[in-house]
């Protein structure tokens, strides 16, 4: 009887073992990250999957499941599979470790913010020799749109939007503090704020993030200059305005209230203004449909300034599909994805349409002088790691209580980013 | 029926008796395969990640160039030992296990012994105090950041005891401490379910005899019940130490849409450490050598702790 059940036992644990085994090699022929097969025959094409990655909202999401059940009309050997990351922090997170364990998408819509790290350590691919031919005009994208995602030279992304940041008020606050003409300068956002603050709502968030700090920065008339000019006389001028602005009471960040984004707390309505960009609106038509908001260029400090948002897509380097993956792109960046995206708020890097913006996007008209100005956001190549010091120095100091000013702040962070 | 001679070590029975069946009556043999699908998948998953990372602890070695990986000795370790954030991780992670593994072995005990007790309902008692371990760490931290909010009436009634009505998790005074509170409300549950199965097996007749000897309630808690849970109590410490010492989930959600370890790396540990370095920067051989390093913390501490409780036993 014994014998029979240690019999019974080993049976049990051997088809375990086999199970184990069985499931642990079952993973090798799924479909994502880049190592997917090269190539299927089905029928008489051979169909490529290409693996698209992306952060966004559900809207977005919709666009791209459209577009990759239509993409077989113009390329039938293309099999498109969309990929949504919760957040741009976890799209960034991720993709180093799926680059090293082989498992990243081909193509990933990414912003400007964070890509120059990327290129830098060689982690995109260069797109000139492969440009020609997927068949991508690039003729058809504005140069400046263009220009952000060309890096020594080289190509690296095809561009799907450009946008600058704007400055983002809610109206019915606005008239209720009997308050005139929106703000030119910050210290018309001063005075503004200064009435607006109330025990329902502050005067002005101010997120401590680099987004947000590089705007304040480039109406300063500054920037970071790839990491040489971090601690300059304007990027100072620009963070001690921040500081001020909480030493008086009038700005608060969404950590304080317990919000994760400056987003959630206008929606919220728990402040007035804030530094943001054209995401506000799908965001906002989500989150309180209600809300009147207006957008306004961003302040000037000393000159005209703001940032450059501009997304594209990108090849990943390790990639065994680039070729499918630019022809993919490229469908994504034609007219009918592109007006789709117009539609929801999207500034279209391609010419033609980005004339229709305005006129489909009245809420952002009077952002359209900034396309002029705007710029790229110059963070140096280690870029995650700069944000990161300088979002913690920027924090200890508003919500820390350290007494570091804003020239202390900035240059220890020039001291590690010589 | 079998005739293995253990005397001789071999089979003296029918001819032809399978190698298997032979393999299936060796106790010894069993046992190995018993344990072999965890032995493979622990190699797998733990010893050898374990080896490979200490292996790039001593490279100058990127995540976006594996293959360009050069060996730099100890440089790794010398630069993170001169990084004064590795010491501010290291004893953000100490102040957490200091705060909440006596916390946590106190009321898991209290809560143990509550619900061992002939009362009412016990079962529901036990259901509810163990649903936060089993329950997803996110899920909790976001109850509890909703909770810590500026103005809500928990803020405002530690505002009553000098804390400041502040939201918690963005204030760097209190910022750690809402992780300790985190972690022990979601960890006692574990350590009470643990003691309740050590008490459930304290022998009844020591405490009859203690009865009849005119033993007091605190005694026989004193001089039965705690030496009795003396394995236990090191087996929760260990545990809760190495589990406090690897938080990593609530620290990511309450840092979410901003630097990891925020407010301004108030919440930083050497868990955040390594995967800023390792993962974020990718910078694959110093985040190795940070966890190396904290492979030798977690060793010292519990080597300490079985010290200490074989010394006091």
């Amino acid at each position: 009887m014994a014998g029979s059940k240690k019999r019974f036992s080993l049976i049990v644990t051997v088809l375990l073992v086999i199970a184990v085994a069985l499931s642990a090699c079952g993973g090798k022929n799924n479909e994502s990250g880049n190592g997917n097969k090269p190539g299927t025959d089905t029928g008489n094409v051979k169909k490529v999957t290409v693996n698209m990655g992306f952060w966004g909202t559900a809207q977005d999401l919709k666009i791209y499941q459209d577009a990759a059940k239509a993409i077989s009309g113009e390329y039938p050997e293309i099999d498109l599979k969309i990929k949504q990351y919760p957040s741009s922090e976890q799209f960034w997170n991720t993709l180093p470790g799926e680059i090293a364990a082989g498992v990243a998408p081909d193509l990933i819509a990414v912003s400007n913010e964070g890509a120059y790290e990327y290129i830098d350590k060689g982690l995109f691919a260069p797109l000139d020799d492969l440009i020609g031919k997927a068949g991508v005009d690039l003729g058809r994208f504005t140069p400046s749109a263009l220009n952000i995602w060309k890096v020594n030279d080289k190509q690296y992304g095809i561009p799907a939007s450009s946008m600058p940041a704007m400055f983002l008020i809610n109206e019915k606050l606005w008239k209720d503090a009997n308050l005139g003409d929106y703000p030119k300068t910050w210290d018309d956002v001063k005075a503004a704020a200064t009435k607006l603050n109330s025990d329902k709502s502050h005067g002005i968030i101010i997120n401590i993030d680099a987004y947000h700090i590089t705007n304040y920065v480039k109406s300063f008339g500054g920037g970071w200059g790839n990491g040489k000019t971090i601690n300059s006389p304007e990027n100072v001028q620009a963070l001690e305005f921040i500081i001020d602005m909480f030493k008086d009471g009038l700005a608060v960040t969404p950590k304080s209230l317990g919000f994760g984004w400056d987003g959630e707390v206008f929606s919220n309505e728990k402040g007035a203004m804030t530094t943001g960009g054209y995401w506000y609106k799908p965001y906002l038509k989500d989150a309180n449909p209600d809300l009147k908001f207006a957008a306004v260029p961003v302040p000037k400090g000393t000159v005209e300034g703001s940032t450059m948002i501009s997304n594209a897509y990108v090849v990943l380097k390790d990639s065994k599909n680039q070729e499918a993956a630019l022809k993919a792109a490229n469908y994504l960046t034609n007219d009918t994805v592109q007006t789709q995206f117009l539609d929801i708020g999207y500034n279209t890097a391609v010419a033609s349409l980005s004339k229709q913006y305005f006129e489909k996007n009245p809420e952002f008209k009077d952002i359209e002088p900034a396309l002029a100005y705007s710029t790229d956001f110059g963070y140096p190549a280690d870029t995650k790691r700069f944000i990161d010091e300088l979002v913690k120095q920027v924090e200890n100091r508003v919500l820390g209580g350290s007494n570091k000013t804003a020239k202390e702040i900035l240059d220890s962070i020039q001291e590690q980013f010589k | 029926m079998s005739q293995y001679s253990k005397q001789e070590g071999r089979i003296t029975g029918r001819p032809g008796f399978s190698r298997l069946r032979m393999l299936a009556d060796s106790d010894k043999a069993l046992g190995w395969i018993f344990v072999l699908p965890f032995l493979v998948l622990w190699c797998w998953w733990f010893f050898y990640p374990f080896v490979q990372s200490f292996v790039r602890s001593f490279q100058d070695a990127n995540f976006a160039a594996l293959g360009q990986a050069k060996f730099i000795g100890l440089e790794n370790y010398i630069n993170i030992l001169q990084d004064k954030l590795f010491y501010e991780a290291v004893w953000h992670s100490l102040e957490i296990v200091i705060i909440s593994v006596p916390v946590q072995t106190f009321l898991g005990l209290s809560l143990a012994i509550l619900v061992n007790k002939k009362l009412k309902g016990k079962g529901i008692f036990r259901t509810v105090f163990f649903v936060p371990y089993i329950t997803s760490q996110i899920a909790i931290t976001t109850v509890f950041m909703m909770l810590f909010k500026k103005g809500t009436f928990l803020t405002d009634f530690f505002g009553k005891f000098g804390f400041g009505d502040v939201t918690w998790f963005a204030d760097t005074r209190y910022a750690l401490l809402f992780v300790c509170l985190l972690f022990i409300f979601q960890n006692s549950g574990f350590t009470m379910i643990v003691y309740l199965s050590g008490l459930q097996e304290v022998p009844k007749d020591l405490y009859e005899a203690g009865e009849i000897d005119g033993a007091s309630g605190w005694n026989k808690f004193r001089f039965i019940t705690l030496p009795y849970l003396k394995p236990i109590t090191f087996f929760i410490v260990s545990v809760t130490t190495i589990v406090g010492f690897q938080i990593f989930d609530q620290i990511a959600a309450i840092s979410r849409y901003g630097a990891l370890g925020s407010p301004a790396g108030a919440t930083s540990t050497v868990v955040t450490y390594f995967y800023q370095h390792g993962i974020r920067y990718m910078n694959i051989g110093y985040g190795s050598a940070a966890v190396v390093l904290f492979f030798i913390i977690i060793m010292l501490i519990t080597f300490l702790q079985k010290k200490l409780l074989d010394e006091k036993g």
